[in-house]
């Protein structure tokens, strides 16, 4: 019992870490592919090249 | 774990060299005259391209042995040209909100779709290809 136990303890923390992971990453394209100048300054002027040339919207 | 972190390695490898390939295209097409150098845009392009990627290959770890398709690759199209559409999305909604600031142009669009389908590609078959190297 006490196996299962830890198999679920350790499954339940790599479902956390993965969560975790990938929301960060989320995040972070999202402040690039918006330009969001109040997360990172000049996000929106350092990817404007880029934002552009994969088709999302901007000015 | 290792899925994640196969994952994450050929998403971001992909996401990099699908970057630099939309450049190139960019450059050959036209569609947007680029406003930085060729120096900044290697960068800015490997930068957003390998974040993309990223997302986009952890996400096809997690999924892809639910989604009901049977060829990896055509899997990875699916879910990468998905994510596109839900950012592309993302930003109606941010046109909507603020119109002086963000507006769509399908040259541009069209030529992100075509980004996303490439990349999506290009990890399926490094997936693929990749399972003795990663
Ligand atoms: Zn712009």
């Amino acid at each position: 019992m006490k196996a299962i136990e830890e198999i679920k303890e350790v499954s339940f923390q790599n479902h956390l870490l993965v969560t975790v992971v990938l929301v960060g990453l989320l995040f972070a394209v999202s402040v690039v592919l918006f330009g969001v100048d109040s997360v990172m300054a000049g996000a929106h002027d350092t990817f404007h090249d880029f934002r552009h040339s994969i088709g999302m919207p901007c000015h | 774990m290792e899925k994640l972190a196969k994952g994450l390695t050929l998403g971001g490898l992909s996401g990099v060299l699908s970057g630099w390939l939309i450049l190139f295209i960019n450059m050959l097409t036209g569609v947007f005259v680029l406003e930085m150098s060729f120096g900044e845009n290697l960068l800015t392009f490997g930068i957003g391209g390998g974040l993309f990627g990223l997302v986009c290959g952890g996400l096809m770890a997690v999924v892809h042995e639910k989604l009901p398709i049977k060829s990896f690759p055509v899997k990875a199209v699916v879910i990468f040209g998905f994510v596109w559409v839900l950012f592309r999305l993302a930003g109606i909604v941010l046109s909507g909100l603020e119109p002086h600031r963000f507006h769509g142009d399908i040259g541009q669009s069209l030529q992100g779709f075509a980004f996303a389908i490439i990349l999506g590609g290009m990890f399926g078959l490094f997936w693929v290809r990749g399972k003795k190297i990663v």
